[in-house]
């Protein structure tokens, strides 16, 4: 009985892993990049990289901020000041306007800096790091709906997957520190085990607060069950803030923002401003929301408070002191998003999502090998085992190519460009078809090392790239202490050499094997000893 | 998965699909059935009791999907599926209906 | 700079989870352990980790588990490269961990 439940698990492990490995792989790589998705958003916007880390007060701020959307957008429906973080050196101001017969309401983003409190000039179209985050769940090219679906289907393949990973590997925690990299299939289990045991926490917590994030679509039936009206009754009850406030036919004629902010700045003086929202800024219903920041706070929606725009008394407030449930279900999504997260803990964040990522592709390659080393001489490979073979390459290899080419798209393509923002994200998809079309023709260990050079090559020149189109390069950035984008220039320099050293290690596979002087040493002294 | 080669039979996957079925499909409705009757016997708040059982739904459903595939007989896990779903069904009617 | 303590805690603590397994220690110091060697490096890394953990800990119970998560994880990436590809380098540590975890704390206290 035991046995066979061993044995169950064994093969729960495999085909739950390979039925979904792919989309798990574009998965965790896509959400391993959105840690950094504002860093991304700055890097792709060379106009904001000259602006200082802001020194001006808050309050100055929102101040500047108000003035600035009095005056280029009164007539618009909603104003929005979200407010500099380290991680976002700007103002961002935007408006919302109606469009008439029934359209979407259209936002127009723009900028202030927060020293001068003048607008940013020389914007380009483009989604930065929210293309990565919207791709994390969304994916693209697809019905919204459908493709959530599928990542919580995939999300829950990689949760069976874990677990039946661990009852399987007794050994892995024996094992932990061992990595064989001669010894040829070992080789990639020996990964395998390493990157899933030293991120182990973090991958069962990713994965099933990943899950929570989308649970209310998955999971509708308590609020249904609760509530009369269902996910929308439990929403209303739940975010307070976001009940809408209808506009009125009078016009406001003297705003009391000054004395909203005035009664905020008195009564909670320590509070720090994530954003702040006005709703119908002309109208008589104005609304004035302050979401305050969480800091480092284990918790993902902020606290809030709605003062009236016209009178500027405090009207509701929300989350200040959050209820067991709210901290439970805001703390899954505040670890899973990691916003709190301070940049030591951002990078401890990327590698564990890096590890998930190696975890993923080297479970696949795996497969695939296992499988060929099994076939005889005579026998050639079935279909699936070359769709699997191809679906390895073109996504292991094809998406940090494609990932190269949507920040080459960013530097090179023209600033006046229409829907530049798409034709970014076309680069990133066109380079992707590309790979895996190459990957279909032909998926040999020439071409594996192919792809690994190209890789290395393309993101060595990715710094070279942006020194010639921008106006910084690595040694700026360090001297003024840039380190944000000084940082993307090392990490695209550490991929490089990192497919480097793999494509490296492929040449020395297809050639013969050749024991390395260092492991000769060691083994020297096994012998001894 | 020496198995998976010597017995590719129609009815081998048949009863593989069938399993998956009942893992995916069974487990779901399984957790959404037990999490709606979690909700209800939470003596918290409105609010508090949906929050705790949606956080707690994903351990049930990831317990089941492994029961599924740890237990042999497919008669046993469909007949189980259905029999605790039913009683739950009708567990919530009762409570609803009662209040 | 305290998460920095806790960081270097966690390193050594896998540090000795490594050394108390035979063929890595023997790959490190060219010799076999005695099992009572195997045994403290064992018993010391568990008070180390747990140690780790409460450093973590006394900065915020949230943030800190966080944090400590991912200090194991970049701790246990780094000793396996270590052992695999250079593991001679893990010998001096055997020495400088210490100095260097013990210098680091008193600065802390200092400060």
């Amino acid at each position: 009985m035991k046995d066979s439940f061993f044995r169950s698990m064994t093969w729960l492990h495999t085909w739950v892993g390979l039925l979904m490995c792919w989309l798990l792989f574009l998965i965790f790589f896509a959400g391993t990049i959105s840690f950094f998705r504002h860093e991304i958003s700055l890097w792709n916007q060379p106009a904001v990289h000259s602006i200082e880390n802001n020194k001006v007060q808050q309050s100055a701020l929102i101040d500047a901020g108000l003035e600035y959307l009095g005056k280029t957008a009164p007539d618009a429906n909603r104003w929005w000041i979200g407010l500099p973080s380290p991680r976002q050196p700007e103002v961002q101001v935007s408006h919302r306007h109606s469009q008439p017969d029934g359209q979407r309401d259209k936002w127009i983003d723009e900028r202030l800096d927060p020293n001068t409190l003048n607008q940013v000039d020389g914007l380009v179209d483009t989604r930065g790091g929210n293309f990565f985050y919207r791709l994390h769940f969304d994916l693209h090219y697809m019905d919204r709906k459908l493709a959530r679906w599928l990542v919580c289907l995939a999300s829950l393949f990689m949760l069976i997957a874990l677990i039946s990973g661990i009852v399987i590997h007794k050994r892995i925690f024996k094992d932990m520190f061992q990595f064989r990299p001669q010894k040829g299939v070992r080789a990639w289990l020996d990964a395998h085990n390493l990157s899933s045991v030293l991120a182990l926490p973090f991958h069962l917590m990713i994965t099933y607060t990943g899950l929570v994030t989308l649970i209310f679509m998955l999971f509708p039936d308590p609020a249904n069950t609760l509530y009369e009206d269902g996910v929308k009754g439990f929403r209303a009850d739940f975010y307070p803030e976001r009940q809408r406030t209808e506009a009125t036919e009078q016009q406001l004629s003297t705003p009391a923002f000054n004395s909203a902010f005035e009664h905020f700045r008195l009564n909670w003086p320590e509070q720090k401003i994530k954003r702040v929202i006005v709703d119908h800024p002309s109208n008589m219903s104005a609304t004035i929301k302050i979401y305050g920041d969480n800091g480092t706070l284990i918790r993902d929606e902020h606290p809030y408070w709605q003062y009236s725009g016209t009178t500027g008394e405090l009207l509701k407030t929300a989350r200040l002191d959050p209820s067991s449930g709210e901290v439970l279900y805001g703390g899954m999504i505040a670890v899973h998003s990691g916003r709190l997260a301070h940049p030591g803990l951002r990078w401890l964040y990327f590698i564990c999502g890096i590890a998930g990522c190696i975890m993923i592709a080297s479970g696949c390659i795996m497969w695939a090998k296992r499988i060929r080393e099994r076939l005889k001489p005579e026998q050639s490979p079935s279909f699936g085992l070359k769709l699997v073979e191809a679906l390895n390459l073109g996504t292991i290899m094809g998406l940090p190519l494609a990932t190269a080419g949507f920040f080459y798209a960013n530097r090179l393509l023209p600033a006046d460009i229409a829907d530049r923002a798409e034709k970014e994200i076309l680069a990133f998809f066109i380079v992707w078809l590309a790979s895996a079309i190459a990957a279909g023709i032909r998926r040999n260990k020439r071409v594996w090392q192919g792809f690994a050079y190209l890789n290395a090559i393309t993101w060595l020149l990715l710094p070279i790239c942006n020194a010639l189109t921008t106006n910084g390069n690595l040694m700026t950035y360090i001297v003024e202490g840039k380190w944000i984008l000084a940082s993307f220039d090392l990490a695209f320099l550490a991929t490089a050499a990192a497919f480097a050293l793999q494509g490296k290690k492929l040449s020395s596979k297809v050639n013969a094997v050749k024991v390395k002087p260092a492991q000769k040493r060691t083994l020297n002294r096994e012998q001894k000893a | 998965m020496s198995q998976a080669d010597n017995a590719l039979t129609f009815q081998y996957r048949l009863s593989v699909l069938s399993r998956f079925c009942a893992a995916i499909l069974g487990g779901y409705f399984f957790t959404a059935y037990s999490i709606s009757l979690l909700s209800l016997l939470l003596p918290t708040s409105k609010v508090d009791a949906v929050l705790y059982s949606v956080c707690l739904s994903i351990l049930i459903y990831s317990c089941v999907f492994i029961a599924v595939f740890s237990v042999r007989s497919l008669i046993h896990i469909w007949a189980a599926l259905v029999v605790s779903i039913g009683a739950i069904a009708l567990l919530i009617g009762y409570i609803q209906g009662g209040s | 700079m305290i998460y920095g303590l806790a960081t270097l805690l966690c390193f050594g603590a896998f540090y000795a989870f490594a050394m108390a397994k035979t063929p890595h220690y023997k790959s490190v110091f060219g010799s076999r352990p005695s099992q009572k060697q195997t045994q403290q490096f064992k018993l010391a890394a568990w008070i180390i980790i747990l140690l780790s953990f409460l450093v973590n800990l006394t900065q915020a119970i949230g943030y800190g588990s966080l944090m400590f998560c991912g200090q194991m994880a970049l701790s246990v990436l780094l000793i396996a490269l270590c052992v695999t590809y250079k593991p001679h380098w893990l010998r001096s540590l055997l020495y400088v961990l210490p100095i260097t975890t013990g210098a680091l704390a008193i600065l802390i206290a200092v400060l």
